[in-house]
């Protein structure tokens, strides 16, 4: 059954100018244990779907299930806490507390005592590939790739099912982009969560189990990457347990 | 209690911007105890003006010429005794009395400080004496003396009453009154300038009242002035006056006896206070204003100090912190550090600023907390209106 399902989407919103119809009639879902790519062009609505699913807002026409739930009916703050995260190409982390501090936020937030939270955000942190050396440097300190993974992990943090990702290589050399989409994709098959990446980067969209292409508003192709068994092989190095 | 750690993380965190805050409400809060202590100063100084420059009222007749001697009407002198705006009215009457072959001069008044020449330590009574109707009189020694009579006595005294030759209003005569038992409650020895010419007999203003009353005679008094209580309130106290039928001075009019005109001598009191009520009044109207800026204040300077946090609430709001959670953690953080500028402001205003009491002083630390953290709340309102989805968006 589909953890997530966009249902007639559609989405509007007004300029100073103009109406701008960013998504248009768009119909998908997706599944947990897999990891999807939303790819097209500038400004054919990927990040506002994006935002749709997060429940940062409530399309204008159609619906988004979660397991089957109208979203525009559910505690959308709550959502977010306890269901899905949002990994962004800018990073926000929160610039004044440091990455463990970082990692820790949605979990107090939860209502986990800090002591649990610490030792939990220690974990991740660690499964992030960031050693102790970095837990108590500030964001501005390092680098965009260990960043990325700070704000992975604080993703992982909140204990959800839906991880939703918008260019969140945009930033990144080669290298880090490397490590970060292996980390996003184990956290689909090892951790089981529904791994949803926005990207205009072929090769991102090419580690994608699905690949789902947008133009002007409108979902256009949705396929499957052939799911060889080597992409699950037991060679993970990372994803979150 | 995580709303709580995070705003006080943020208040230890975003050190400069706190300590900007609590500069800025510190320095709003020196210039209000400067406002508020401007006004009280100058409120004190109305109030110690009325105490030090009295104003007085006189009656007397139309042309100004005379202020004792006259016929002032019983209406007059209620109005003046039952007025809540004046104070220390003083009003006498002159009799004429009759002990064997010799006229005795005998006079009421309202209260010891009426009768020229005596002070409080010459009375052999209490100071409540005047205000009396009982028949009971002050003598002098001398009136003892001639009529062989000593305190406590009583005694039957005939008297006369003067009445104004209505046709002239210049002339008087002395006619009967009748005769009126009345005690000795004490003896004056007046002593000074005007014990020659001080009366042999006092009466309190009301028993002689009563004797006209008695006699169903018209009661006059022959000389009245007062002190006004308020001399703020001289406009109302004119017009009071004015419905009880006083007039003003027409120094043009025939000399007469009449006392029926009122003249109160406020020309120094208004030059005194002229420029300082009209100041006073300016300031207190400007007290709406004072709220509005400070209001403003407390808007403005946390709208320009949050304007790099915008990105910070959007990503709070897309972890799951709700509208209120993220407005409880602001307003915790700015309302502490507004706090602590306020107290900081209010111990600084203690020592530079004069005329405010400790109870003035926290009243203004509470002005300024509602309307500056007013301001505040009306920032983060709107902080709260911005669209998550876009400030995210358009970051990246």
């Amino acid at each position: 059954m589909s953890v997530l399902k966009a249902e007639h989407v559609s989405y509007s919103y007004q300029t100073k100018y103009q109406t701008i119809e960013a998504v248009k009639d768009v119909t998908c879902e997706f599944e947990k244990g897999r990891f999807y790519a939303v790819t097209g062009e500038s400004g054919s609505g990927k990040s506002t779907l994006l935002s749709l699913l997060a429940g940062l807002d409530v399309p204008k026409e159609g619906k988004i299930l979660v397991e089957g739930e109208d979203l525009a009916h559910m505690d959308r703050d709550r959502y977010r806490r306890e269901k899905a995260s949002v990994v962004y190409q800018a990073f926000h982390l929160f610039p004044l507390l440091s990455a463990l501090e970082n990692v820790m936020f949605p979990m107090e937030l939860c209502g986990i005592k800090r002591d649990a939270a610490r030792s939990r955000a220690k974990e991740l942190l660690c499964q992030a590939g960031l050693g102790e050396k970095s837990w108590t440097q500030l964001p501005q300190m390092m680098s965009g790739g260990e960043q990325q993974r700070v704000a992975i992990a604080r993703a992982a943090a909140a204990g959800g099912e839906i991880l939703l990702a918008d260019e969140p290589t945009g930033n990144l050399d080669t290298e880090n982009e490397k490590n970060i989409v292996e980390l996003l994709k184990n956290s689909a098959h090892d951790k089981g969560y529904a791994v949803i990446v926005i990207t205009h980067n072929p090769e991102v969209a090419a580690q994608a189990d699905e690949v789902l292409v947008m133009r002007d508003g409108r979902l256009k192709v949705r396929e499957a990457v052939k799911e060889a068994a080597g992409k699950r092989a037991g060679t993970a190095s990372g994803g979150f347990r | 209690m995580f709303y709580v750690r995070t705003a006080w993380k943020n208040v230890r965190r975003y050190r400069y911007k706190s300590i900007l805050t609590l500069l800025i409400c510190a320095a709003a809060v020196i210039l209000l105890d400067v406002y508020i202590g401007s006004l009280e100063k100058s409120r004190e100084q109305l109030f110690d003006l009325r105490d030090k420059i009295p104003v007085e009222g006189i009656i007397m007749n139309l042309s100004g010429g005379r202020e004792a001697g006259l016929f002032i009407k019983e209406s007059y002198y209620e109005a003046v005794m039952n007025s809540s705006m004046v104070k220390e009215p003083k009003f006498t009457l002159q009799l004429l009395g009759q002990t064997g072959e010799e006229e005795v001069a005998v006079m009421a008044a309202n209260t010891w400080r009426a009768v020229p020449g005596l002070r409080a330590e010459d009375l052999p009574v209490p100071d409540t004496f005047f205000a009396s109707s009982e028949n009971e009189c002050l003598v002098t020694e001398a009136f003892l003396k001639d009529t062989q009579l000593k305190e406590g006595d009583a005694f039957s005294l005939p008297l006369q009453y003067y009445e104004l030759n209505k046709e002239n209003h210049l002339e008087t005569y002395a006619k009967p009154l009748g005769e009126t038992e009345l005690r000795i409650a004490g003896v004056i020895r007046p002593e000074g300038e005007e014990k020659e010419y001080f009366p042999e007999i006092l009466l309190p203003m009301e028993t002689a009242r009563g004797i006209y009353h008695s006699k169903e005679i018209p009661f006059y008094v022959d000389s009245g002035c007062f002190l006004v209580k308020d001399p703020r309130e001289l406009n109302a106290l004119k017009e009071e006056m004015d419905e009880a039928g006083f007039m003003e001075l027409v120094p043009a009019a025939q000399p007469a006896l009449e006392g029926y005109a009122l003249i109160l001598h406020d020309e120094k009191f208004i030059r005194a206070t002229g420029s300082l009520e009209d100041g006073y009044q300016t300031m207190r109207l400007f007290f709406p204003a004072v709220c509005l800026v400070l209001a403003w204040a407390g808007f403005i300077a946390v709208y320009l100090l949050t304007g790099s946090r915008r990105q910070e609430y959007a990503v709070m709001r897309s972890m799951g912190v709700g509208r209120r959670g993220c407005l409880a953690i602001y307003l915790l953080e700015y309302g502490t550090v507004e706090a602590l500028g306020g107290f900081a402001g209010s111990a600084a205003a203690m020592v530079f600023v004069t005329g405010l009491t400790v109870g003035k002083m926290v009243s203004c630390f509470l002005l300024f907390y509602l309307c500056f953290f007013a301001g505040t709340v009306v920032s983060f309102l709107m902080l709260g209106r911005i669209s998550v989805m876009r400030a995210l968006a358009k970051a990246d």
